[in-house]
């Protein structure tokens, strides 16, 4: 029996004073701060909805997300408190052990290294809190620098029927502990 | 480390093919800004947040918060 309650908690100073925080445990201003930043087109065109949401279909999908047992968003909250970052694990397959991998990084806090820092957060929620095996993550072939966080933690792969403008990548839970030791030690670097 | 090894390094962390010199200017993406933080770090003892680096727009940039007394 899967323990839902994974899903949607807080998971507060997980690393380098990062605080995830559920969805559904945001304040209506956070709320309305995160939908702004999902519907901006550098956020959108990366994502596989990139379509703008509507305020009535945000708080909707949030809601949702209290039912959900294959679903879980959080956003990062800086030690002041501020949303830097929103991070997904999606397709959880509790059975198979697997799930889909996704972040964007907030237009305040870009350029200042946060991308390795969230990514390796997608990793540490889903092989160690969630117990999961296996993770995948797609990036748009455009998108380089994302390309190289995910060669860093995880291995390209091809799907079979799948030709589309992804790349995608997995990370098994063999790689996770090759690459996790390598991680904390750089983000040990980070101030 | 000379002027000349220091740009190689940072070449490599970049992962940019072309030679670049002082002049060059450089894209960092996330994964560089933490590997220059810790090589500039490991390499010179220098602290520098990842702030700092992603407001680098050039190799000169670089040499200048090692400072251009340290690569002989």
């Amino acid at each position: 029996m899967v323990n839902k309650s994974v899903l949607i908690k807080d998971y507060l100073e997980l690393s380098n004073d990062i605080d995830l925080v559920s969805y559904l445990n945001i304040s209506e201003e956070q709320s309305i701060q995160l939908l702004t930043e999902r519907n901006q087109l550098r956020v959108r065109e990366s994502m596989i909805n990139s379509s703008e949401i509507t305020l009535d279909d945000h708080f909707n999908f949030i809601n949702s997300l209290e039912e959900s047992f294959n679903k879980a968003y959080w956003v990062c909250l800086n030690k002041d408190k501020d949303i830097i970052a929103s991070l997904s694990l999606t397709n959880i397959d509790f059975l198979n052990q697997s799930c889909e991998a996704g972040n964007f990084i907030f237009s305040d806090s870009l350029n200042k290294g946060l991308g390795f820092l969230v990514n390796y957060l997608n990793r540490l929620l889903a092989f160690e809190i969630l117990g999961l095996k296996t993770v995948t993550s797609r990036v748009k072939f455009s998108n380089k620098s994302a390309i190289r966080l995910n060669d860093f933690f995880g291995k390209r792969i091809v799907l079979d029927n799948i030709k589309d403008e992804y790349i995608y990548f997995q990370t098994n839970y063999s790689t996770w502990n090759q690459v996790k030791t390598k991680a904390i030690n750089l983000l040990a670097y980070m101030k | 480390m000379n002027k000349q090894d220091f740009i190689l390094e940072v070449q490599d962390i970049l992962l940019v093919e072309e030679s670049l010199n002082e002049d060059s200017v450089i894209i960092i993406d996330s994964m560089a800004n933490l590997l220059l933080i810790a090589f500039l770090d490991d390499s010179f003892g220098k602290t520098v947040d990842s702030e700092t680096i992603g407001k680098v727009n050039t190799v000169s940039d670089l040499i200048e918060i090692v400072g251009v007394e340290n690569l002989n």
